[in-house]
């Protein structure tokens, strides 16, 4: 089972059916309090492994502070205060002597802009590998190649692998990160509106290997552009003024919500 | 959109065409007595400024007109401020990056720091200068380098801090958390972003060091002032600061030309330091 150690160090799966229990995440009674404003309400939630699950709803609602609260982001802000549970598998992420980095490692995230590291295209992939404890040169390589293939940049950027990352086109930047990002071979990758700053086609690019990603992975997608829920998303969950108002599968949410309110902001009375 | 004769005496353009006004004449107003300072220095300075002043010590009777130079003050003010940076910059970048990815944001903890550094900040230097005679005498210590250097580093410590700590909130909050995402502990996202931020980093110690090779009040009790060139921490030290407010004391107009000599040899040596500071952050970045 997967276990949050004390140390950073990640442990290899043993086999895939434990693998798929430890991508699913349930959430339990989570509230989430910015200073004395409660931004999610008592949210219940289990997101199955391996499929995307985007999170619709209208501005506001509290998709990127749910978001957040599956890789504990909101420590860093002493103004947020979160109750209830999120757990991967069995473990409670908010559980004491958590050992958060190792968590997030688990956890990857791929942010609204592209925010590439300080470093070369190389570096920029094999950053997460090295603090993970990899330093053999031809393994390191091996996996930038083959993680950079992954996100089909590899023919983009093998003969300038150790320019510097910022001069990449904003769509290559994102793709970029994702291959950072699964590079340290997460159970969970996370997307916060992955692809709103970039334009039609790198954003479908995106969408693609997200879609891919899914057997190696569950991919958990904050969007507001319905039509990217519609083409990518196995489960959908809408929320509403901080609450879950309806989760499931995404052609039965798309075709007949349970809901009214769902109903409503599929067929756009409000956003 | 082409502006036609009647926008452009509308209020609006004509209140930009007011602001950009005050701007540019402010921004005039500054250079300008930037140039009339240099221009002074310069002016009265150049005649005095010689090899034998920058090299030599101050031989007998050198503030009434004698010969020699104030090689002491130069060099007892590179070793001041040198020490001075080196501490405070082995202070001060703990305590920015501490506040910054420490502590939690909106913490009161990081607002106490940044409120303390604020007042310590607005402390005029001869309040440092005296706080640190007074530890001094308590300690049983005579004016000396050291006590000059650990008088400066205090003086110039809260505008490091500040000056670094202003530097960090720019850091893009998504950069912090892609890095934590990667499972980066906080010293190794703190590595990542310190070399990111080395020009800011470096334009802050350049504002520290500007700050506390200039000052005289700090000085004048810590460090005392000698014609000889330390050969210890514990002995007296000159500085530039000093030399000058000597010089400029003298009824003699030689011995005052020689202190704008010597405040152009200072303006000089925090050019030189400015430069060099930027080339260097810029190459390691």
């Amino acid at each position: 089972m997967f276990t949050i150690t004390n140390t950073s160090k990640i442990e290899p799966t043993t086999n895939n059916n434990e693998t798929q229990d430890q991508a699913s995440i349930s959430i339990c009674n989570l509230n989430v309090f910015a200073d004395k404003h409660q931004i999610l309400k008592e949210v219940n939630l289990v997101i199955p492994p391996k499929q995307v699950t985007c999170i619709i709803g209208p501005s506001g609602c509290g998709k990127t502070t749910l978001l957040r609260s599956l890789n504990r982001l909101h420590d860093n802000n002493s103004l947020f205060k979160v109750s209830g549970c999120v757990k991967i598998g069995d473990d409670d992420i908010y559980q004491a002597g958590v050992d958060v980095p190792a968590l997030r490692r688990k956890m990857g995230l791929l942010a609204q802009r592209p925010t590439v590291l300080p470093m070369s295209i190389f570096e920029n992939v094999a950053y997460g590998l090295r603090i993970g404890g990899l330093s053999d040169k031809t393994q390191l390589k091996k996996l930038v190649e083959e993680n950079l293939v992954a996100v089909g940049l590899w023919d983009e950027v093998k003969n300038r692998l150790h320019h510097s990352a910022s001069q990449l086109s904003i769509g290559q930047q994102q793709r970029l990160c994702l291959a950072r990002a699964i590079a340290v071979d997460p159970l969970v990758l996370l997307g916060d509106e992955a692809t709103s700053a970039l334009d039609p086609i790198s954003s479908r690019k995106v969408e693609e290997l997200l879609i891919s990603l899914k057997s190696r992975m569950s991919v958990v997608l904050v969007t507001h552009t319905l039509r990217q829920a519609k083409r990518i998303a196995d489960y959908v969950a809408f929320m509403y003024m901080g609450e879950l108002v309806e989760f499931g599968e995404a052609t039965k949410i798309f075709t007949h919500p349970e809901k009214e309110l769902t109903n409503d902001y599929l067929a756009g009375s409000f956003s | 959109m082409i502006k036609t004769k009647y926008q452009r005496l509308t209020k609006r353009y004509l209140t930009e065409q007011i602001m950009l006004m005050v701007m540019r004449l402010a921004a005039l107003a500054i250079l300008s007595v930037l140039a009339f300072i240099l221009y002074t220095i310069a002016a009265k300075g150049l005649k005095s400024l010689s090899w034998e002043m920058v090299s030599s010590l101050p031989e007998g009777g050198y503030y009434l007109g004698g010969s020699g130079g104030i090689a002491n003050a130069i060099i007892g003010s590179l070793l001041m401020i040198s020490g001075s940076a080196i501490i405070a910059i082995l202070i001060s970048l703990p305590i920015a990056f501490c506040i910054n990815f420490i502590l939690k944001k909106g913490g009161w903890f990081g607002n106490i720091a940044r409120f303390s550094m604020d007042i310590l900040f607005g402390i005029p230097s001869i309040v440092y200068g005296a706080f640190g005679f007074l530890i001094m005498v308590w300690l049983g210590l005579q004016a000396s380098l050291l006590g000059g250097i650990i008088a400066v580093a205090f003086l110039i410590l809260p505008i490091m801090v500040r000056a670094i700590d202003e530097v960090l909130i720019m850091v893009p909050s998504d950069l912090k958390e892609s890095l934590q995402s990667l499972g980066a502990t906080r010293y190794e996202m703190m590595k990542v972003i310190l070399k990111s931020i080395l020009p800011g980093v470096g334009s802050a110690i350049m504002l520290a060091i500007g700050r506390g090779i200039g000052d005289a009040a700090t000085v004048l009790f810590t460090a005392g002032y000698t014609d000889s060139i330390p050969t210890s921490v514990n002995d007296p030290a000159a500085t530039l600061p000093l030399a000058i407010f000597f010089q400029l004391s003298s009824p003699m107009e030689e011995v005052q030309n020689r202190a704008y000599a010597a405040a152009l040899i200072l303006t000089i040596i925090v050019l030189i330091i400015s430069l060099s500071t930027r080339q260097l952050t810029r190459r390691i970045k």
